[in-house]
């Protein structure tokens, strides 16, 4: 029988010792950097974003109106968002599109895999936009937004999603004791960065699609591929940093971190 | 007016979603960086416990030998161990394969039910007065538990105050598809960071129905289980508390358990937990809250596992509150809100543990390259809202209509599938 030279102790009731003053630190410091950035620079980041997003759209819409408007929040001062002309789809379209939906729903229902997650998915996006467009059907008159509007709340949707993700992050890093800093930082710099450059993607696709296409979208691209999808490269993100985390404890960085009391 | 409620009511989703996003946060900051409660289960006696393990079964002839195998490698005192497959009404092979144990294990002695009243809580009840044993030990027939595993429970009755004791389930079959992966990553965040930092924290940990034991005396004495109720593990658990017992978290008695592996299975699965949940939540809501047998901190915890399994249609509802306040025009105030409502819904769904909550019991685990699936827990999200929604449904009908329950078992697939390894 061959020797075993290293005999691990159970994972059963390991813990992780680490300086619980150091993560306070880690996540206060960093919170009050955060709120200081984004404080004193949400304004020229969301101008940043309307600028490049209108110079995209104008590129590849030339006849479309783009401009830039901004209003002043009492927490995070003034902020950007693009205006643009509403196009709305009138009744033939709407009529489609609530034919399509229903259509799907029928269809999707009646498949043997209709309880998959990816069924029940498509499901629901389908209801929302089958009554979103008999909303257009019956009463267009009565949309009570305008592509400008929604705008807007797309915009101060993407700060909330900033500001939710730069605290989430710095607290389920923070908690993960006191080694593996850098791994830490870059994993909040990625978020981020994904963030704001996703974000901003999107602002542009939607924003044309909306146009192109009128804002019989709106509420589908609103509930349902909206910030459900920056939660996804969150944890992506965040699965990548366990994953580097896991090699690290239990690697030679992580000697003496582990204790079993 | 209807603007106006339908506004608190995003509020209070929010408010709820945020709660129980912090009580995961602090379950994790306690599991990983506190102390670990120990029961106990490094202490020695010549003496343990006499203990009954029962099996209840309804045509398990696929994977009956599987746990009936597992229990003879268990080591426990064979004088003071009697195992009772309970042969609920089959009408496959289980009931001569059980015959023919008995005639090589005296210990084990089948109860072979042949009655309309089928179901767990019924066998249980049935199988308790044969059992001699003073701790009743219950398994799943799909389970396969480890060595040490009956000894890990038994030792936990060695203090007085405890009338149960739950073990850790750990999926085997954790590699034949996406969903067993799935499943496999909430199991392990569910048991390794849930259950221990509320033992740690000495609030509820939830003696789960199967992996686990109790004591004999008080269950009967009580009445035995309700055969009304379809989760009577969490039925138990509340009985324990409101009668001033407690219950350990034994996460050192591991037990393997096959995972379902297609989705129907494990939509039904997800229904019937969550009907069998909400029917305990309407019973023991108020009891919960007057019992003189629980602290504040107990009380409070209490109240959040009870509702685990109504969170998801408080979403669904706030859901459809948000799209009508879309429609209303009132979604300007709730944009930057909605983050958060889907931050709760990402976190707190269910009873299945947060990402955070994961990726620590991975670090935990060590478990390297699984956190790498986490992400596709998202797509589960609509899944267990539409299944845990139904089952609340079904609840709220039953408690109204006082309709009776029909016990549904979970499809085995573990021969299915050796047979199509044969025929390779």
């Amino acid at each position: 029988m061959k020797e075993k030279k290293v005999i691990d102790y159970t994972r059963t009731y390991r813990r992780i010792e680490a300086d619980k003053k150091k993560c306070v630190l880690y996540i206060v410091i960093l919170l009050l950097l955060g709120f200081l950035l984004m404080w004193t620079q949400i304004d020229d980041l969301t101008r940043m974003i309307c600028k490049i997003c209108a110079g995209v759209l104008k590129k590849y819409e030339p006849h479309m109106y783009v401009g830039i408007r901004s209003e002043t929040y009492p927490l995070f001062g003034k902020i950007s968002y693009l205006s643009a002309e509403t196009v709305y789809p009138g009744i033939q379209i709407s009529l489609i599109n609530a034919g399509i939906s229903l259509g799907v729903i029928i269809l999707l229902a009646g498949l043997p895999w209709k309880g998959r997650p990816l069924a029940i998915y498509l499901i629901l996006c389908s209801a929302i936009h089958l009554i979103n467009s008999l909303w257009f059907v019956f009463g267009e008159k009565y949309f009570p937004y305008t592509l400008t509007v929604y705008s807007k709340l797309y915009m101060l949707q993407e700060i909330g999603i900033w500001v939710m993700f730069f605290v989430m992050t710095v607290m389920v890093t923070g908690i993960i004791g006191d080694r593996g800093v850098i791994y830490k930082l870059l994993t909040l710099l990625a978020i981020m960065l994904y963030s704001i450059v996703f974000g901003t993607v999107r602002y542009a696709i939607f924003i044309w699609l909306l146009y192109r296409f009128s804002v019989i979208y709106m509420a589908f691209f609103y509930f349902m591929i909206g910030p459900m999808f920056d939660f996804l490269y969150l944890v992506m993100i965040y699965a990548v940093f366990v994953n580097r985390m896991i090699g690290v404890y239990d690697s030679r960085k992580g000697k003496g971190v582990w204790k079993w009391s | 007016m209807v603007v106006a409620i339908m506004k608190g009511y995003i509020i209070f989703v929010i408010i709820l979603m945020l709660l129980y996003t912090a009580r995961h946060f602090y379950f994790t900051i306690v599991r990983l960086l506190g102390r670990q409660r120990f029961y106990y289960n490094d202490i020695l006696t010549d003496r343990m416990k006499s203990i009954s393990v029962l099996i209840p079964m309804h045509n398990e002839e696929q994977v009956l030998s599987n746990v009936l195998d597992s229990l003879l490698q268990c080591e426990y005192d064979r004088d003071r161990l009697e195992i009772i497959p309970i042969n609920d009404n089959s009408i496959d092979r289980t009931r001569e394969m059980l015959d023919e144990y008995h005639r090589k294990y005296e210990f084990i002695r089948p109860l072979h039910r042949d009655c309309p009243d089928r179901g767990k809580p019924v066998g249980l009840n049935d199988a308790m007065k044969l059992a001699k044993g003073e701790i009743i030990i219950v398994f799943d027939a799909d389970y396969r538990p480890a060595r040490n595993m009956l000894k890990q429970i038994a030792l936990g009755f060695e203090d007085p105050q405890v009338g149960a004791v739950m073990g850790r389930v750990i999926p085997y079959n954790t590699n034949t598809n996406m969903l067993t992966r799935l499943i496999n990553l909430e199991r392990s965040g569910g048991y390794q960071v849930d259950q221990q930092a509320r033992y740690n924290l000495k609030t509820i940990p939830q003696y789960g129905g199967t992996v686990g034991g109790f004591r004999k005396d008080f269950l009967l004495e009580t009445g035995g289980f309700n055969p009304k109720v379809l989760a009577e593990d969490t039925e138990l658990t509340y009985r324990l508390f409101t009668n001033g017992w407690k219950v350990v978290y034994a996460n050192s008695a591991e037990c393997y358990e096959e995972s379902p592996e297609s989705w129907n299975v494990r939509g039904r699965q997800i229904r019937r937990w969550s009907r069998g949940h909400n029917e305990v939540l309407f019973r023991y809501l108020i009891p919960t809250l007057t019992t003189p047998y629980m602290g504040l901190f107990q009380k409070i915890d209490g109240l959040f596992l009870l509702f685990i399994y109504a969170v998801p249609v408080f979403l669904l509802v706030g859901w459809v509150v948000s799209l009508g306040l879309f429609f209303l025009g009132e979604m300007q105030i709730f944009s930057g809100w909605w983050v958060i409502l889907f931050l709760g819904i990402y976190n707190s769904l269910g009873n299945f543990a947060p990402f955070f909550e994961i990726g620590t019991s991975l670090i935990i685990d060590g478990l390297p390259g699984e956190a790498l699936l986490l992400p596709l827990m998202m797509f589960n999200f609509f899944f267990y809202m539409w299944n845990i929604s139904l089952g609340f449904w079904d609840a709220v009908v039953d408690t109204v209509t006082g309709r009776g329950v029909k016990w549904d078992k979970t499809v085995r697939f573990t021969v299915q599938k050796t047979e199509k390894e044969a025929e390779k």
